[in-house]
């Protein structure tokens, strides 16, 4: 698989280990305890152009393939869950509606300012009675001459405090439901009537936030339907087929987690034997290591022939909830298998087992809980 | 061969804990506190008022003069009210059963009447910075002075050790040159003594309202007479000591366990997605099944184990060992499911389950990691001591 990567491509990769090694991870405590990344840490991530991972070059993004932007993401995620999270909704479900449905003209608006990281896109689509059951969304538009009024509320919108963006998808015909009465709109920051609410105080993912996004009368041009007039009506296809991808992105971002928890590990494993613990009391652990490398082997063979795949066309939508599934339960049950490994010290912040215990557990949950990716998967068995 | 019913004293037992959660566990008190990182000092005196602090103890020590068996239900019915809250009045006593069972009367009477009484918190410090569950590597020392220990060492890991505690019974080395089963003993030294550094331990997975911190002994001078059990028994008091801990640890998993299944079946019965209450999708219901079903297990191993310890002459290490290990595996994924159960809630600290689900987990890393549980477990087996 190594040939068929670009030598350009490599050096990115290259790049963003050094950035990972060097940077981000050394970091990691301090960032978990203050809940923040630092300005100067998050223009370094912006300067390799990963917030327009997936955005094609002639809009100023790096034009990945699923395969090239899924390496990056295992990469950036063996260390805290919110570096990638802070780049994650600009390069996924905040951007990709106006990559798939966007007008030439919102494409060249949007996508640039987006890929160069000076503007954040934010998705809000998931409100207090529309979580996995997202057609029961009720946030209305209307038609008011010029412009479309907004109402409602979306809520555990991922960078809605630095977001300049939102894909917005609300009801335009109730009568309708998903089969043309939904529109996605792309809702910028300071038009009238939108406000945000204070941050999600959440179990993990510290230095990345989550907030309530409340709708008043806001004001959005005509022209914002994503795809334009013609598009009104279509936007929950659009939805869906941005969150389709972001299985596989999660999928590799449990993976990442997966690998640098196992690295904790072996290192671990391998004090206590210098400690001169004998290998005889260490069997248990050693073959725990091996459960845990045999299930990173799987889950990286599934996710990359998966990624191959889409960027060869075929649809892999059953394909990309199995991954996510998988690797995201694996990497609860690695976190689990560590916490217990490093004895005491598992609980403590600081050897950071404790730490990817609680930013995987999001990851069964967000962006399709694994009870809906068991449904998409039996119901296609089941064809 | 019994099998276990509850008797009036227990359900009498379990309804004042009850009605004392209704009425001292308020949401917004909790979150208070919860937010603070504040041991809960205010409920936790009125649980000492109460009895519900050494109840276990003789009543000239101010308990109840019940056992380890009313102990466990206490445990278990605060730890279901509430696991960070419940978990730190369950753990005020920790230790205390050294100075109880193996205790001189003078030690008895000076300490156990102060925790019952919330005046102190009781606190342990047995294992070392690097060693984890590995005892026998422990370096700290007492040597023996005229009349006095004089203690040097560093543990780490300290439950309690913070402003609140009374005292560290500390596990020492005070023969040099034996093998460590007969080279350790157990000494309580005052918390007020000179040259005690306590340093926390930092940012934590869960029990993030109790003190758990590094405590150093530098020249610490301590009287011969705080000595608990005999001298060099150490280890062998700590094996009886963990026996009944780990019932007590496999009574806060099963509470927690309930509390966040109490927590994740009330919402699925309101909560509606696709046009109908979550709690009436068959998945939901399977998995209500399977997590009951987890908790009962768990109840009848760590009540059988309660009522071994105290019945049987000689019940043996696995009793403590495989009662934790399975209540505290069984109650970790309870309380994972009872997250998955609240979707994107669950992940929301206001919802509670979170806490849960971190707080049991550290219920399954103290007292012995899950392979020493199995080791235990499993010599005991191989001995002839069968199930």
């Amino acid at each position: 698989m190594e040939n068929n990567l670009s030598d350009a491509f490599k050096t990115l990769h290259s790049k963003l280990r050094d950035l990972v090694q060097n940077t981000l991870d050394p970091i990691s405590l301090q960032v978990e305890k203050e809940n923040k990344i630092p300005e100067d840490v998050v223009d370094k991530i912006r300067a390799l152009g990963l917030f327009g991972m997936p955005i094609p070059k002639e809009y100023g993004g790096l034009g990945l393939s699923t395969l090239e932007e899924i390496l990056l993401i295992e990469e950036i995620t063996k260390t805290n869950a919110c570096y990638r999270s802070r780049i994650g909704t600009s390069n996924g479900i905040g951007s990709m509606g106006i990559v798939y449905d966007g007008t030439e003209k919102q494409k060249k608006q949007y996508l640039s300012t987006i890929a160069s990281g000076k503007w954040t896109a934010a998705f809000a689509l998931t409100e207090p009675n529309a979580g996995s059951d997202a057609a029961s969304i009720t946030t209305s538009a209307v038609l008011d001459g010029d412009h479309w009024m907004l109402n409602g509320s979306k809520i555990f919108i991922t960078n809605a405090d630095t977001a300049h963006v939102f894909t917005t998808v609300a009801v335009t015909d109730e009568t309708k439901g998903t089969r043309g009465g939904v529109t996605s709109f792309v809702v910028e920051k300071n038009m009238p009537g939108l406000s945000i609410g204070p941050a999600d105080l959440k179990m993990g993912f510290k230095g990345s936030f989550t907030h309530e996004v409340i709708f008043k009368d806001c004001r959005v041009p005509k022209e914002n339907v994503i795809g334009g007039m013609p598009m009104v009506g279509q936007g929950f296809k659009t939805a869906m087929r941005v969150l389709d991808k972001g299985r596989l992105t999660i999928g590799a971002c449990a993976l990442g987690a997966s690998e640098k928890m196992l690295a904790i590990c072996i290192d671990h494993i391998k004090q206590k034997m210098a400690a001169g613990k004998s290998k005889k009391q260490l069997q248990a652990a050693q073959f725990t290591l091996a459960d845990m490398a045999t299930r990173i082997f799987a889950a990286r063979q599934m996710l990359y022939h998966s990624c191959q795949l889409k960027d060869q066309g075929e649809n892999v939508t059953d394909k990309a909830s199995m991954v996510k599934v998988f690797c995201t339960e694996m990497a609860s049950w690695i976190a689990d298998c560590a916490v217990d490994m490093l004895e005491e010290d598992g609980c403590l912040t600081c050897n950071q087992i404790e730490m990817f215990l609680r930013d995987v557990r999001l990851y069964r949950i967000y962006e399709g809980t694994s009870e809906i990716q068991r449904t998409i998967i039996s119901r296609d068995l089941l064809k | 061969m019994t099998f276990l019913q509850l008797d009036k004293t227990h359900k009498q037992i379990q309804k004042a804990v009850s009605d004392f959660i209704k009425g001292e566990f308020k949401k917004e008190i909790l979150e208070e506190i919860i937010e603070q990182y504040s041991f809960p000092e205010d409920i936790w005196k009125k649980a000492c008022e109460l009895g519900l602090i050494g109840m276990h103890y003789p009543e000239k020590y101010s308990g109840q003069g019940l056992g380890i068996f009313e102990n466990v239900l206490v445990a278990q019915s605060l730890c279901r009210g509430d696991s960070s809250v419940g978990g730190c009045l369950v753990m005020a006593g920790h230790g205390a059963e050294l100075i109880l069972r193996q205790g001189s009367p003078e030690l008895k009477q000076a300490w156990l009447p102060k925790i019952a009484q919330g005046q102190i918190l009781s606190s342990t410090a047995f294992t070392e910075p690097g060693i984890g569950n590995d005892l026998d590597m422990c370096c700290t020392t007492a040597k023996k002075e005229n009349d006095h220990y004089i203690i040097n060492g560093t543990k780490t890991f300290a439950m309690n050790a913070g402003p609140l505690a009374g005292f560290y019974l500390v596990l020492c080395r005070t023969d040099q040159a034996a093998p460590s089963d007969k080279a350790f003993s157990i000494i309580l030294v005052q918390a007020d003594c000179d040259g005690i550094t306590c340093t926390d331990v930092g940012a934590k997975l869960g029990r993030r309202l109790m003190d758990i911190s590094q405590v150093q002994f530098d020249q610490v001078k301590v009287p011969l007479r705080n000595l608990i059990g005999q001298e060099n028994k150490g280890m062998a008091i700590l094996d009886d000591f963990f026996n009944e801990t780990r019932v007590i640890a496999a009574a806060q998993a099963l509470g927690m366990a309930q509390g966040a299944f109490d927590r994740a079946l009330a919402h699925v019965k309101q909560r509606e997605q696709f046009g109908q209450k979550i709690v009436d999708f068959q998945i939901t219901r399977q998995k209500i099944a399977d997590m009951a079903t987890k908790i009962e297990a768990a109840k009848l191993m760590t009540y059988q184990a309660a009522w071994q310890l105290e019945n049987i002459k000689k019940p043996g290490l696995k009793t403590g060992a495989m009662a934790k290990l399975f209540a505290a595996r069984a109650a970790f994924e309870v309380c994972d499911e009872a997250i998955q159960m609240f979707g994107g809630y669950g992940y929301m600290q206001e919802y509670e389950v979170e806490r849960f689900y971190r707080d049991v987990k550290m219920v399954d890393l103290f007292d012995g990691s899950k392979v020493m549980q199995k080791d235990i477990i499993a010599a005991e087996l191989i001995k002839g001591k069968g199930i």
